[in-house]
């Protein structure tokens, strides 16, 4: 059931009609209810290994919570944190384990040839497995009281606006919200909820469908494409994976705020970017604000020396690859960053926190300089092998000639115009939901814009969601 | 009135004068195109499969069935066929389609709604061709014709497909996606959307004999349409192998008809020898890696005599070449390697032999 389906408007529509007749907790048993039918949707056999690790983790959380012994509220803990990286490593590592295994064995001349064993990943098992882990920390951090309720706890792992692709949230932020009442939203929340979804459609349907043939393409075609139309891909499957995820985020966002309860930002205008630090304070933010509070910070962060700094950047971002999917690829795009990253230490660079300014005419070419590493990189994330990726930018750098696809072109112009004029419009203003602050005939325009060009691109062959397959 | 009803009419009425506004440009600048042509990327699939919905209301099923694109459907004639071996016959052919477009037609369309027992796919070097642009125009067209989604549809399709009845925004959106492509071909391939074919009963096309002409455009508009950079496997690969692993799910055979072709057809490679190696390459991989029942009538004819252009059969080849395939329908059936051999009579014969 994509957001991008009639099916899941009928589902969310019927949800929220029911849910705002409803009490508390007649509401967080129908959210459950209805997370589960949503989670059955893709695969209903995984469904008992979410609330195997619902109740582990609710469990864990009452153990440390009641103990005033730290070594009693370490090991209960280490068993939550054990169990649910198990789990991950069982269904998504496994396989990747095992393959590099035997292409170790092969290297080294042996020839083992032991049963196959296919696992089926369950969608979704990195964000809730990472967001049951903030749970576990935070309540050993003291940061958040345990909540005695697993239904309170069950929902707040499988709240189905987000639960497929995040944005991944803190249990200090989202637990509070599904345990206290809410109130029902005023006209300007659900105006702004239906907006970003309005707008989330627009990015993924306007935006990332739109170029994902492009890249598709691309990609499938690399091997005898010129360098031009290589470099077309790079830019169209930068813009496809972008619109994609930010496209979810924002659907997430305006559907749970019509549900009452906000979900945090995940994208604030990445390809605006200076440098790669502030490429990563602002692209898929619940994800990098995990990796640097839970896994940064606990190695050392950066009060060592700067080799220490730069070891954990290292393994912060080979792990960070890691978790988007189990191949040497994504290791090697999160390895990659890791160095970006520490060269731009080495040489003294840094980014503010929070909202990055508006950029100057003098910012252009840092910006263009950190999209085109960004993009560049996405070649590792975008092939299926390393093989593929490196014979793809050994075209991109040979300059071999080619014909140009116009088509192609003028696409991926389009949409790279579109993103640069929406990020531009959002950090100017430092608000997500801009048109709704213009006078009301240019907001019916600019609406009107924006629905027309989902209409447009609507009706192909569906894509799936990148980010459903981590 | 209170200010923020005005402001909240103001804000619709003006997202509806957008909506609106493209809506009416879309009708003033779109040219008109037959309810055929955007139905279906070509209107002859579009009288098929009238003709095929209307055997499937009968119950008639058909034993064998001939796809391919337009070289199929010049060269069998299945009531000729039928006529020889006594089985119902239905030639689906239809002009443009390489064997991506030819797997979803049939595997989609076709096959459930006729249940043959023999599935025969004609294919020429063209339909090998993974990186022809007009193999990928052509392929997206049908995958994104309404009539395509109609035939695999869901309701939300179908609803789909009542707003671009109504709306000619709607309708063409697809093609305005394309933009270079739009500009570029509107009179030409618009209007080559348009031509309806004269359909016989069994899907027969009722032409008359003519001689064989050739045309320079012709032999041009090949090289550097579907023969343009010349590449196969990929996509096209996989889509025969697809035909061959889902129809024997479903208990069909399959028989691969390597097409007869004149010797201007090849003067349109630009490397004759080696592309025309590697389509031979693509076969034999395909044979060898499905076990499907293969005739080879690539080289069939010594002259273009039995044909009326390029690599379309005439009237008189046709039947030559569909008494061939019913004369041998056993052997062939029974999965032999074949090939066919013609005289260059004016009323040519052909035969087949096990293939060396």
């Amino acid at each position: 059931m994509l957001f991008n389906s009639l099916e899941f408007a009928a589902f969310a529509t019927i949800t929220l009609i029911i849910y705002w007749m409803l009490r508390l907790r007649g509401q967080n048993v129908l959210l459950l209810v209805a997370s589960y039918l949503f989670y059955s949707a893709w695969d209903w056999r995984f469904l008992s290994l979410l609330i195997f690790q619902s109740l582990v983790d609710y469990v864990a959380g009452l153990g440390i919570g009641r103990s005033e012994d730290e070594r009693v509220r370490k090991r209960y803990l280490i068993a939550a944190i054990s169990i649910n990286l198990l789990v991950l490593a069982t269904f998504k590592y496994f396989g990747f384990f095992v393959d590099s295994a035997l292409g170790l064995l092969r290297w080294i001349g042996l020839e083992p040839n032991p049963p196959l064993l296919e696992i089926i990943l369950p969608i979704g098992i990195s964000f809730y497995t990472f967001q049951s882990i903030t749970y576990s920390f935070d309540v050993y951090r003291r940061r958040l009281p345990p909540t005695t309720s697993f239904l309170n706890y069950a929902v707040f792992v499988a709240y189905f606006p987000h639960m497929i692709a995040g944005p991944i949230q803190r249990a200090n932020h989202l637990l509070p919200q599904i345990e206290r009442p809410r109130t029902r939203p005023n006209g300007q929340q659900v105006r702004s909820g239906l907006f970003l979804i309005v707008m989330g459609l627009f990015k993924k349907v306007a935006i990332a469908d739109a170029v994902a043939g492009v890249a598709n393409e691309v990609f499938l075609t690399a091997d005898s494409a010129g360098s031009a139309t290589l470099l077309i891909g790079v830019v169209a499957f930068s813009l496809q994976i972008y619109g994609d995820f930010a496209g979810y985020s924002d659907c997430a966002r305006g559907v749970s705020r019509l549900f009452g309860i906000e979900l945090t930002r995940n994208f604030e205008q990445p390809y605006l970017s200076r440098n790669i630090t502030e490429f990563w304070r602002t692209w898929h933010i619940s994800l990098s604000s995990w990796l640097h509070d839970y896994l940064y910070i606990p190695l050392g962060g950066n009060k060592g020396s700067n080799l220490t700094t730069y070891r954990n950047l290292m393994v912060t971002m080979l792990l960070g690859g890691l978790w988007h999917g189990a191949s040497w690829t994504f290791v090697i795009w999160g390895g990659l960053h890791g160095l970006l990253l520490s060269v731009h230490r080495a040489l003294g660079g840094y980014a503010q926190r929070g909202l990055p300014p508006t950029p100057r005419w003098r910012d252009v070419p840092s910006i263009l300089a950190t999209f085109s590493a960004v993009s560049l990189l996405w070649v590792f994330f975008r092939s299926a092998t390393l093989t593929q990726a490196i014979d793809y930018l050994g075209g991109l750098f040979s300059f071999r000639s080619g014909p140009v696809d116009m088509d192609h072109l003028i696409l991926v112009l389009i949409s790279a115009l579109m993103v640069l004029v929406l990020d531009l419009g959002q950090r100017i203003t430092g608000d997500h939901s801009v048109v709704l602050r213009w006078s009301p005939p240019v907001r019916g325009a600019a609406i009107g814009v924006l629905l027309l060009s989902v209409l447009m691109w609507s009706g192909g062959d569906a894509q799936p969601f990148i980010y459903f397959q981590f | 009135m209170r200010k923020h009803t005005r402001s909240a009419i103001v804000t619709v009425a003006s997202f509806l004068a957008v909506l609106v506004g493209a809506e009416v440009a879309a009708r003033v600048w779109l040219p008109e195109v037959p309810p055929d042509a955007h139905t279906w990327p070509r209107a002859e699939i579009g009288q098929k499969l009238e003709q095929i919905d209307a055997y499937e209301e009968r119950g008639e099923e058909m034993d064998v069935l001939f796809v391919g694109s337009s070289q199929m459907a010049a060269a069998t004639n299945p009531q000729l066929f039928t006529e020889q071996t006594g089985l119902s016959s239905y030639n689906a052919a239809f002009a443009g389609p390489s064997m991506r477009t030819v797997g979803r037609w049939l595997l989609d369309v076709v096959e459930p709604k006729l249940s043959p027992d023999v599935v025969v796919v004609g294919i020429a070097s063209r339909d090998s061709n993974d990186r022809s642009r007009k193999n990928k125009n052509v392929h997206k067209a049908f995958l994104n014709s309404p009539g395509y989604r109609q035939e695999t549809a869901s309701l939300a399709s179908e609803f789909e497909g009542w707003l671009e009845d109504l709306s000619v925004f709607m309708r063409y959106r697809r093609l305005m996606r394309e933009p270079a492509t739009f500009l570029e071909r509107t009179d030409d391939e618009l209007g080559e959307q348009k031509i309806r074919m004269e359909i016989g009963e069994r899907g027969l096309r009722l032409e008359e004999p003519v001689d064989y002409r050739f045309k320079l455009a012709g032999q041009e508009s090949l090289s550097k349409g579907t023969l343009g950079n010349f590449k196969t496997g990929g996509r096209e690969y996989r889509a025969v192998v697809e035909m061959h692993d889902v129809l024997e799910e479903r208990g069909v055979e399959m028989v691969l008809v390597n097409m007869p072709l004149t010797k201007d057809y090849l003067g349109a490679h630009e490397d004759v020898d080696a592309e025309m190696t590697s389509y031979r390459d693509f076969l034999d991989d395909i044979v060898s890696a499905t076990g499907v029942a293969f005739v080879d009538a690539e080289q069939a004819f010594d002259t273009p005599k039995a044909f009326r252009d390029l690599l379309h059969l005439d009237v008189e080849g046709r039947d030559a070449f569909t008494g061939a395939l019913a004369q041998s329908w056993d052997a062939i059936s029974g999965g032999a390697r074949l090939q066919m051999e013609c005289t260059n009579n004016a009323l040519p014969e052909c035969e087949l032999h096990p293939a060396p």
